[in-house]
């Protein structure tokens, strides 16, 4: 999971894109250091320590990772893409946005 | 999950629950209600047997590409579907022999109901069911959940009648929220079907039939996903006038959340809160991006 986001935030270091993480560890720390260990540098929110927390909560998130993509207007776009899929489709949202500045 | 709902009847050998939980029973002496019931016992035996007899080729299969061409080999799917077909027939010869007994001919038809996917014994099981045993809980509590998330034909067709023969607010209200459900999964059903690799479609067709399947495929999605909205919705305004049950209106309202603010195509709701460091940010600080959210946990 980390290596495969790690390049794709790594690609996409100069582009409009962002990778953000909501974390429902329970121990920030032991995360912490984790995070220091597997070079995860994108931001994450802090769910509470929980599974349970409120933003997975007003998600309706019952599984992890589940992920959603967003477009430049926030608009859900994807979701519970993995792996080359999840590439392809921030790939896909990214060329769509140089499409409209284009125009 | 509900992918898997529509693969996992043909990966697995169907073990029905539901038929098995009799087993203790003490005999009773042969009144007609016994004596169907033991004919339907021994069916639903026969048909375990028969099952793992037709699918023992796929035992020794190491991978999914195996096991179809095993399955293509032996022809498995035709086979399945006859056997199928075969077992339906019996279990609506004896629905029609003990018609009389209300239960046990309901209990047959069922039989049918959450074995058979498609085809002309499920329509005529389908047709019995509506006719003569809509009020019969077992079709909420029982066939329902099992047939969810399996968007066929003469499937919404049980639940549209479920839900509109429903006699008290309470079953009214669980009615409409499984056709709901049903058909929010007739509209996901559409991308998944088309986004499946080659080979468990195949498998799929062979289970369904293929018809049934280029029907899951053509359906609007759009038109489904908005009827399930608005089930969802009506529920939740009900709720407020009638007796429902609090689970049954929490679970309407948490499907509508979820198509208002969480289904695809929506705007996202902002995410305020604290970075790991406890410094606060916002998910619309990164508008005019591409941001993908991805919820996880280190373990």
């Amino acid at each position: 999971m980390y290596p495969h986001e790690r390049s794709l935030v790594k690609r996409l270091a100069d582009k409009p894109f962002a990778l953000v993480g909501v974390n429902s560890d329970k121990d920030k720390d032991e995360l912490k250091k984790a995070m220091e260990k597997e070079n995860i540098t994108w931001r994450s929110f802090w769910d509470g320590g929980s599974t349970n927390g409120p933003i997975a909560k007003k998600w309706n998130v019952h599984g992890w990772p589940t992920i959603y993509v967003l477009d430049d207007q926030g608009v859900i776009r994807y979701k519970n893409v993995r792996g080359e899929a999840m590439d392809k489709a921030v790939d896909a949202l990214l060329k769509e946005m140089e499409g409209k500045s284009k125009k | 999950m509900r992918r898997l709902l529509l693969i996992a009847p043909l990966l697995l050998a169907l073990s029905p629950a539901v038929w098995a939980q009799d087993k203790d029973k003490p005999d009773k002496p042969d009144t007609p209600a016994a004596s169907a019931e033991k004919e339907l016992k021994e069916l639903n035996a026969d048909f375990n047997k028969a099952q793992q007899e037709l699918y023992k080729p796929l035992q020794d299969a190491k991978s999914q590409e195996e096991a179809l061409k095993i399955f293509e080999k032996e022809k498995i799917g035709e086979k399945q579907a006859k056997m199928i077909a075969d077992f339906a027939k019996r279990a609506l010869a004896i629905a029609d022999k003990y018609a009389k007994e209300k239960d046990a001919a309901a209990d047959a038809l069922i039989w049918v109901v959450t074995h058979a996917e498609s085809g002309s014994e499920k329509t005529k099981a389908i047709d019995l069911i509506i006719h003569d045993h809509i009020s019969n809980k077992k079709i909420e509590t029982t066939v329902l959940p099992r047939l969810v998330g399996m968007p066929l034909e003469d499937n919404e067709k049980l639940f549209r009648a479920v839900a509109e023969k429903a006699d008290t607010p309470d079953r009214k209200a669980t009615a409409k929220l499984q056709l709901a459900k049903f058909l929010k999964s007739k509209a996901e059903a559409v991308e998944q079907v088309k986004g499946l690799d080659e080979n468990t479609k195949k498998m799929i067709e062979m289970r369904v039939g293929k018809d049934a399947l280029a029907k899951i495929v053509s359906a609007d999605p759009v038109k489904a996903t908005a009827e399930a909205e608005k089930l969802f919705e009506s529920i939740v305004k009900d709720a407020d006038k009638e007796s429902i049950s609090a689970s049954i209106k929490a679970n309407a309202e948490s499907e509508l959340f979820e198509m208002q603010h969480l289904a695809i195509g929506k705007q996202a709701q902002d995410i305020e809160g604290e970075d790991i460091d406890g410094k606060k940010f916002k998910l619309s600080d990164y508008k005019g991006k591409v941001v993908v959210i991805d919820f996880w946990g280190n373990w």
